[in-house]
């Protein structure tokens, strides 16, 4: 490669890994949000559903 | 005018606006942020030009252009990492306006809002600090360094960590929700002088991207434009899509609430029922009492073990309490003769114990 080509690109690929892990981090970081999300999601419905079907079998047996 | 008490709100009170016009725009606003923000990141890596660095030994030709300079990469990451980080300002503005709301309204919704919005805010702070420490690594060549941008931003990072950390301490929900929104408040200060301190501070090395003579060529402005838009969108749909998760976890509360009541219910019925035997029992007492003394004392031992078994209200057994709680539910007879009077009563003791 010429040398002064060589000097012109020589902050560009030592710097790939710097913003390929940046991209990949912010990406990463969200994602792992909207997993959490969507895992506390399904457990609070389960919760609520199952709260609700307790609420009701026991507002049911005091009815009679 | 605002009240001492915070509201206490039901799940649908607080789920105002559900399934609203802000709700259905939720999945658009996720999908057009994604959208915009991939854009951002081909066009960055596509269409938009290096920027120039250090001073090259001699100057070069490279399609038809003069390069006098080295190529830095690095600065790419810009295009994604200031959209989120302004991202997370934007949001704990509203984090903040929602904390001054709940301070003048008192509604539990605001708190709720608010808390939200801090917790994805947390999530933008994390995102900026990543992607803001690699590039201080390959451009400064440390991990950390004490700049003011970064220190301020730092101290905000704290500030919204030691919130949650405060909400967790607190176990009264009113003292909770007003303390957090006084924390929320002076927290946000941080916000303005973070973003502003690159430009108060002459000594600051780090890069002053919003002014008037940025310059940013349309090929690196639009990509950015993008990715700014891109990751508001994104930041308001995962507020949203938070806070109705956050809704529905205070039904779970409600819900516990209810089954617990009902507890208080079946034990108060449990005691009422035992009261009404010991009524029974104190009538053909009182007409057993002028002609044998030893089948009134059975009738007494038999009254005491109802009540201790009941755990009702004289559940030490003894006959003086009996009489005594007797005479108290002949005080107010229709609380304990109809099942429905039994359950205000059993309602108003649970309700007597939740606000104790």
């Amino acid at each position: 490669m010429d040398p002064i080509l060589a000097e012109v690109y020589s902050t560009v690929l030592p710097a790939a890994p710097y913003v390929i892990g940046a991209y990949v981090g912010i990406w990463v970081v969200l994602f792992v949000y909207v997993m959490v999300l969507s895992r506390r999601a399904k457990r609070t419905r389960d919760d609520i559903d199952a709260l609700r079907e307790a609420l009701h079998s026991r507002e049911d047996k005091l009815g009679k | 005018m605002a009240t001492d008490a915070p509201a206490r709100e039901t799940y649908e009170q607080l789920s105002v606006g559900r399934g609203g016009r802000l709700e259905r725009l939720v999945p658009i606003a996720l999908v057009l942020g994604v959208v915009l923000t991939v854009i951002d990141v081909v066009w960055t890596f596509t269409l938009a030009p290096l920027v120039q660095g250090a001073q090259l030994s001699e100057p070069v030709v490279i399609a038809g252009t003069q390069v006098t300079t080295k190529l830095l990469l690095s600065q790419k990451i810009f295009y994604l990492h200031v959209p989120v980080a302004v991202a997370s300002f934007a949001i704990m503005l509203f984090a903040a306006i929602w904390a001054v709301r709940f301070l003048m309204t008192k509604s539990r919704r605001f708190d709720l809002y608010s808390k939200t919005s801090m917790e994805v805010t947390l999530v933008f702070i994390v995102a900026t600090m990543i992607s803001g420490d690699l590039w201080t690594r390959f451009e400064w060549g440390v991990w950390w360094t004490w700049e003011p941008r970064l220190t301020t931003y730092f101290i905000l990072m704290l500030l919204v960590i030691g919130y949650f950390i405060l909400r967790n301490a607190l176990d009264d929900p009113e003292r909770r929700a007003r303390f957090s929104a006084v924390f929320c408040i002076v927290a946000f200060v941080d916000a303005p002088i973070s973003f502003m301190i690159t430009r108060l501070v002459p000594s600051s090395i780090h890069p002053v991207v919003f002014r008037t003579d940025s310059g940013l060529p349309p090929m690196m402005l639009i990509p950015f434009l993008l990715g700014l838009f891109g990751m508001l969108l994104i930041a308001f749909a995962l507020t949203r899509l938070a806070l109705r998760i956050n809704v529905d976890a205070q039904e779970v509360e409600d819900l516990k609430e209810r089954l617990e009541e009902q507890d208080a219910w079946k034990t108060r019925a449990a005691a009422d029922a035992a009261l009404e035997r010991l009524r029974a029992d104190a009538s053909n007492l009182t007409a057993a009492a002028p002609t044998s003394d030893g089948s009134a004392s059975s009738v007494r031992a038999a009254a005491a073990s109802d009540v201790a078994g009941a755990g009702g209200p004289a559940s030490d057994g003894s006959v003086d309490s009996l009489a005594a709680s007797t005479r108290d539910a002949s005080a107010h007879p229709s609380d304990l003769q109809t099942p429905s009077g039994a359950a205000a009563a059993a309602s108003s003791h649970s309700h007597d114990s939740q606000e104790a």
